[in-house]
């Protein structure tokens, strides 16, 4: 696709209209530049969806690449290098935690699970990949998408969102834009959360209070 | 009248564990359900019991039970309260779903209230315990049924995460390095060991205090990894 010829057109027909003509400019001028931008607009959705295919298609080769390793193994680098909870593991790849519990002690993980695990190990590479100064990718994950959201990026990476995450990651889009295409409900939902604040105290306890400034 | 800041769960899974492991490694907590419990004012009979204390409240030093516990009793409710109904009403209810094989149409009565002594709480009593996010909802719901006032959900977690990921790091301290030794004993030696290195102060803080800053539990737990396996191979 080529945006040339529509500016060149608008650049041409300016130049030679007469002066009744020029009147009319702005009116072409307007349905030009709309046609321009809808051009664009059509260009940026297809470059993202190729970003996207490709992204994804780069999560799979390294997903195949490490589903050779043992399930240990890729539990032992999820652990140690990237400091996952077992729980967010669990989650991540859909059982219990006493399931991951007894694939840490050597029971045998389906070959469905075996490359869920070894997506995730993929995931978090790349994460680390993109932004090296994301040194700790299991805090990464556990943090809400965007500031007060109840969804967390972790959340955002079980509904299927990697490629988003990934461009979150590279700081190529942000958690609130991706949250936006994907939960409507979720602003109002932090609006609701942002009344509340918590509060430590020297004891060691906590309290929630009403948020300071909000009514 | 709906309460829709009130959760409603998908299903049991989501607020209740069982696995046995887990059962008997996990620290006590909020939630936590105990049969076989001797109920004191009558001698001859047991209780099933849920503790409702929260968990700056139940646990002490070292990360031993104090004395007595706030719980409040479990027993059976005459219709089931379906999980998409919780918002509804039954608000002095936390339904125990019947998947886990404790009796059927059983529930946590938030207003029947009892104090029990720490040595009727034995691990080996505990029936069921709540996941993280079954902590969150059981407070969510035990409060609203005192006051009537619903906070959402996240007011809870953020409130109490901090506990919640030490509960999992102590867990995961006991389970690695009791192995296959798990009588009482032997677990209170290890919980006493955990809390002695999160006490321990470094760099002019307990490692504890990691727990409350943004990013500081994954740090403390590949520390704590890293200190498990160098036990572990000491051992």
């Amino acid at each position: 696709m080529s945006t040339q010829p529509v500016a060149s057109t608008i650049a041409t027909r300016l130049r030679d209209e007469t002066h009744t003509a020029q009147v009319q400019a702005p009116d072409l001028l307007v349905a030009g530049t709309a046609e321009l931008r809808r051009d664009v607009d059509d260009l940026q959705g297809n470059v993202k969806g190729l970003h996207r295919d490709v992204q994804e298609t780069q999560l799979s080769h390294l997903t195949d690449e490490l589903n050779l390793l043992a399930p240990q193994g890729l539990l032992d680098e999820l652990g140690d290098s990237f400091g996952v909870a077992w729980a967010l593991v669990a989650r991540i790849v859909g059982v219990t935690p006493a399931a991951v519990r007894k694939w840490r002690r050597g029971e045998t993980v389906t070959p469905s699970y075996h490359r869920q695990l070894a997506e995730f190990v993929a995931f978090c590479r790349l994460v680390y990949g993109r932004n090296p100064r994301i040194t700790d990718v299991d805090n990464w994950l556990d943090t809400p998408a965007a500031s007060r959201a109840d969804v967390t990026r972790a959340d955002l990476y079980i509904d299927g969102h990697r490629a988003e995450l990934l461009n979150v990651a590279s700081a190529n889009t942000t958690g609130e834009a991706v949250l936006d295409e994907s939960d409507s409900g979720w602003r109002d939902r932090a609006a609701r959360a942002r009344r509340w604040s918590v509060v430590h105290h020297e004891d060691g306890t906590t309290s929630v209070i009403n948020a300071p400034g909000v009514g | 009248m709906r309460v829709e800041d009130l959760v409603s769960p998908r299903n049991t899974a989501e607020v209740f564990e069982d696995d046995p492991d887990a059962l008997f490694l996990k620290p006590y907590m909020t939630g936590d359900l105990f049969a076989d419990v001797p109920d004191s004012d009558e001698p001859d009979r047991t209780l099933t019991v849920a503790i409702v204390g929260h968990p700056c409240a139940i646990r002490g030093h070292g990360g031993q039970l104090k004395t007595r516990i706030p719980c409040c009793i479990v027993n059976q409710v005459a219709t089931a309260v379906p999980y998409d109904e919780w918002p509804d009403g039954n608000f002095d209810l936390f339904p125990v779903g019947d998947e886990l094989g404790l009796g059927e149409r059983l529930a946590v009565r938030f207003l029947e209230f009892t104090s029990v002594h720490r040595r009727e709480l034995q691990r080996s009593r505990r029936v069921a315990a709540l996941t993280p996010r079954g902590v969150y909802v059981f407070y969510q719901r035990f409060s609203h049924s005192l006051t009537r006032v619903a906070f959402p959900l996240a007011a809870y977690e953020a409130g109490t995460r901090h506990i919640v990921e030490e509960a999992e790091l102590e867990s995961e301290w006991v389970e690695q390095l009791a192995g296959e030794d798990r009588g009482e004993k032997q677990l209170d030696k290890h919980v006493k060991a955990f809390h002695k290195f999160l006490d321990e102060v470094v760099d002019g803080e307990p490692r504890r205090a990691a727990l409350k800053r943004e990013g500081g539990h994954s740090a403390l737990r590949k520390e704590l990894r890293g200190e498990m396996k160098r036990l572990a191979t000491a051992e």
